[in-house]
């Protein structure tokens, strides 16, 4: 599955604080008596009489708004589930089209390799790497400890080609790659 | 590899353009920039509750076992207050600020920990962390003769350089570190560009 929680996250924010805004805003200008012409008078009840008594005659209302809460309910449930890690694949699939047969390969395999390759730098002191998104359309996720004598600039070429390498060897050439460099502290 | 790096990648987008410098910032930034995930679990959890009560108390008023999980002053309020009254408005004014502070968090790009940089690969977004890029440069500076020490800040387009010397004459010693500093910075092309400021201090002995 391919999730962009950070995305989803952005847009819940942005409709739950318009919500909350509108409904604040509308509050805040009727009850301040601002344009009582569009808002309604200032001084009524907040649930008047006629809303009572509509609210009253329609017998959809009330389940209508149990079914909405539910609904919210299991969507804020979710949202909450999606917010844990992120998951690691264990192997991807070296045919694309399932038609033809499918080819696994062990993930382990792939990230042992580039970690291997890149431990030959000698700017580099630590490499981690795995594959998250689909087994179909992997994403490669890469951590790279530099020494404290390194050049990054260097490093991140050095990281380029290794990458390529990957890539080549996969024959996967939309291979997507994040890649985090740290450094570590001089020791003195 | 944390958590932090595996969600990184789960944010990838497939192809954009070569050689496109905007398009590269873009990608960054949707890869790096934080994932607002401490408002969004409050914010998910609260409505879990409140959505969560309501619906109980409706579904068991129609099943017959009325459970009172919501409070019954709720109910009374709705039928005696007013909309000028003190507490409709300033309920309603903190929905406004709540509201306000949640499109803050979806809109703004938030505090990055890294510093993206060019990757010269279209499919790849590669950054520095900040204190590896702050080691990184103090470094340099610390390279020009005359230098004892350097601390140096790193924000989103500046980067700040407090360097001491242990010379008696300073003149021309900052020119010196911000060339040092702003070569290293080039060679790493990050792609928001930085902006150096050095300031040499005398050590005193």
């Amino acid at each position: 599955m391919i999730r962009r929680t950070g995305l989803g996250n952005r847009i819940a924010l942005l409709v739950i604080g318009l919500l909350l805004l509108l409904g604040g805003a509308y509050g805040l200008l009727r009850g301040l008596n601002v344009w009582p012409s569009v808002l309604g008078a200032h001084n009524a009840l907040i649930i008047d009489k006629t809303t009572r008594h509509w609210v009253s005659y329609q017998p959809w209302f009330w389940p209508t708004v149990a079914a909405v809460a539910v609904l919210v309910f299991l969507l804020a449930l979710r949202w909450l589930a999606v917010q844990g890690q992120t998951r690691v694949l264990r192997r991807i699939a070296l045919e694309p089209d399932a038609r033809r047969g499918t080819t696994y390969l062990p993930t382990r395999a792939v990230t042992g390799a580039l970690e291997n390759d890149l431990a030959a730098s000698p700017h580099i002191r630590h490499t981690s790497a795995a594959l998250a998104g689909t087994s179909t359309s992997p994403k490669l996720a890469l951590s790279v400890t530099l020494t404290a004598e390194a050049e990054p600039a260097e490093a991140v070429g050095r990281i380029g080609e290794a990458v390529h390498r990957l890539r080549d060897a996969l024959e996967n050439d939309d291979l997507n790659t994040t890649i985090r460099i740290r450094s570590l502290r001089p020791s003195r | 590899m944390t958590a932090e790096d595996l969600a990184t990648a789960d944010e990838t987008r497939q192809f954009r353009p070569a050689d496109s410098k905007f398009a590269a910032r873009k990608a960054a930034a949707r890869a790096f920039r934080p994932r607002r995930a401490l408002p969004a679990i409050v914010v998910a959890a609260l409505l879990a509750a409140a959505t969560g009560l309501i619906a109980a108390y409706l579904i068991s008023k129609y099943v017959g076992h009325q459970v009172h999980v919501l409070p019954s002053a709720l109910f009374k309020d709705g039928h005696t207050l007013h909309w000028d009254d003190q507490r409709p408005i300033v309920i309603a004014a903190i929905a406004c600020a709540l509201g306000l502070l949640l499109i803050g968090y979806a809109l703004l790009p938030g505090r990055f920990r890294v510093v993206p940089v060019d990757s010269q690969d279209p499919l790849s977004v590669v950054a520095v962390t900040r204190s590896g890029l702050r080691r990184y440069l103090a470094g340099a500076a610390t390279v020009v003769d005359g230098i004892a020490s350097a601390k140096v800040r790193v924000r989103r387009r500046r980067v700040r350089v407090y360097a001491s010397s242990s010379l008696r004459d300073t003149e021309g010693l900052a020119a010196q570190v911000e060339t040092a500093v702003n070569e290293r910075i080039s060679a790493l092309s990050p792609l928001r560009p930085l902006r150096v400021r050095v300031t040499v201090q005398k050590k005193r002995d």
